[in-house]
């Protein structure tokens, strides 16, 4: 177990200077910033939309692109960017040849990719909490600090799309392993999230992984209650499933490196 | 240190990646203790096969390849902590520093924080230590990735072509770092290369590959005799029976297409059976000196 501690260390440092860090940034601000603009530009409009209680319905402002668009493409372009730091490099026999588990391989870059989609969704937060404040420090007319941060929907509404997430890293992970040109695990996972969309009224569309994110944060949970804990179930088991057929896949592959 | 004597053994390696598509024929690999081995053969001839099979890089697991007297697949960890490795291009992180790119696999290999200074000074890169892989010249590429495959004071080297690609001086500056290692530590090195000269200057024991199969395996005097003994010298004469029955005693003589075709161990040998036959009368029409493809092969690799 402290080998596989060291190890994740290490992969941790090998993102040392890549653009993810930055991607990530970026991804987590765009919107927050975008929507910022759009509130100090149109209050006309803007200040009515935002009443009653401003947070709630900026949360869900906010929310609204970032689910459907910004979260799946982060999730499938930082998958394949921290997978090419090895095959860019030149790296991966290197790795294999070291005295290291496949599985402690596998996971411990797993772990580095998990952190950065979870730092997207805390940096997120803070930027929609930020953006808020700055929202009200500009236009008085918005009525923000006239209502507490709803911190409990905040995470709730965070936590349910990170799920929803889960599976779409674990399915880009495998191909990002499987593929060595960088342009093929991204075009399958934009082709597949594409077809999401076009397919978002399909009415088994609850067993399609790429769209579970933007469900998570699009359904009405309040008239169909059901449908909260069956997305949790099929993001949960499509996780575990992806994650082990990956790992076995990739202990298997005859060439390593 | 084994007491065994060899620290790499196959038995009998094959290998293909396509069925009937043989890339490695029964391998009989012997690398002894704290020997430096020359592993030899044109491109293509399946070097870089063996050795990644040799570090797991391919799997086949039913593969006899015995290293410190275990079987890898079963104790793939243990042995994998005894070897640093070098295959083909050196592989580095280009947007870390010499001294990050250390620390990812001493993490990894879980040595002291003080081996990575110590492996800088090895290989001459203190000075460059916190300048990224990627600014490196070829040359300091190459000694980097000596330097990670020395991180953790490995037993074996596997290396593969370390100097291609380098400058004389680099060649000699790599050439002078192995051989300290093998005398200092007694770390056994296996080293291939396509070109005898890039080696032969420290390596103890050599084998040779060619198109898969292991033609030649032993020491660099062991080579020599090996090559002269299959020379083949053609003679016409005007009286094969005759010429025959002079040199019998001394040489293997065969008759083949009206020629007679004598085993020899060196060129000057070519000139004893002449002065001989010249003494008795023979008449020479021909001396031919016959090249085998093996002998294409040997003036290939020994002769650059």
């Amino acid at each position: 177990m402290n080998n596989f501690f060291l190890n994740t260390r290490a992969e941790f440092l090998k993102a040392k200077r890549t653009s993810v860090i930055w991607i990530t940034l970026i991804a987590a601000l765009f919107v927050p910033v975008i929507d910022f603009i759009i509130c100090l530009e149109r209050p006309d409009v803007m200040t009515h939309r935002m009443q009653p209680g401003f947070w709630l319905l900026y949360l869900q402002f906010v929310w609204k692109n970032t689910a459907a668009i910004i979260v799946p493409i982060y999730a499938i372009l930082i998958t394949s960017l921290i997978v090419q730091i090895e095959y860019r490099n030149n790296t991966w026999k290197q790795v294999y040849a070291s005295p290291r588990r496949f599985g402690d391989i596998f996971f411990s870059k797993l772990i580095v990719i998990n952190t950065l989609v979870l730092s997207f969704f805390i940096l997120f937060s803070l930027f929609f909490t930020l953006s808020g404040l700055a929202v009200g420090a500009a236009d008085a007319n918005y009525h923000v600090s006239d209502h507490a941060i709803p911190f409990t929907e905040m995470i709730d509404t965070a936590a349910r799309i990170y799920l929803g997430i889960l599976p779409v890293m674990a399915i880009q992970y495998w191909l990002s392993l499987r593929f060595k040109n960088f342009a093929t695990p991204l075009g399958i996972g934009m082709g597949l999230w594409v077809t999401g969309v076009i397919l978002l009224d399909w009415d088994k569309i609850i067993y399609y992984p790429y769209m579970y994110a933007p469900l998570m944060f699009f359904s009405d949970f309040s008239k169909h209650p059901e449908k909260l804990p069956q997305l949790m179930i099929n993001s949960s088991v499509c996780l575990v499933i992806a994650l082990l057929s990956g790992a076995w896949n990739i202990r298997n592959l005859k060439e390593k490196g | 240190m084994e007491a065994r004597s060899n620290i790499i053994e196959t038995r009998n390696l094959n290998f293909s990646f396509h069925q009937g598509a043989s890339i490695l024929k029964d391998i009989n690999l012997q690398v002894p203790a704290g020997s430096i081995y020359g592993f030899l053969g044109p491109n293509g001839a399946g070097k870089t096969t063996t050795l990644r099979l040799l570090l797991g890089l391919i799997k086949q697991e039913q593969s006899s390849i015995q290293i410190f007297g275990q079987d890898f697949w079963p104790n793939r960890m243990a042995v994998l902590k005894r070897i640093g490795s070098l295959i083909e291009q050196p592989s580095l992180y280009g947007h870390l520093t010499a001294k990050e790119n250390l620390e990812v696999f001493r993490l990894s290999f879980g040595c002291d924080r003080s081996r990575i200074s110590e492996v800088l000074v090895t290989v001459g890169l203190q000075a460059a230590a916190d300048k990224r892989a990627k600014e490196y010249s070829l040359g300091m590429k190459q000694r980097l990735a000596i330097a990670i495959a020395l991180l953790h004071e490995p037993d074996l080297l596997i290396l593969d072509e370390p100097t291609n690609g380098l400058d004389p001086n680099g060649i000699v500056e790599i050439r002078d770092l192995l051989r300290n290692l093998n005398r200092q530590y007694g770390t056994t090195i296996l080293i291939s290369s396509h070109l005898l000269p890039e080696v032969e200057k420290i390596v103890t024991h050599l084998g040779i590959i060619n198109e898969g199969k292991l033609i030649f395996q032993g020491t660099l005097p062991e080579l020599q005799q090996f090559k002269t003994a299959r020379l083949t010298l053609a003679a016409e004469v005007d009286d094969p029976m005759k010429a025959t029955s002079l040199i019998s005693r001394n040489f293997n003589v065969k008759q083949a297409e009206g020629q007679l075709h004598i085993s020899i161990q060196n060129k000057e040998q070519v000139a004893e059976i002449a002065r001989i036959w010249m003494q008795h009368h023979i008449n020479i029409y021909q001396l031919t000196l016959l090249k085998s493809n093996l002998e294409d092969l040997f003036m290939q690799i020994i002769n650059n």
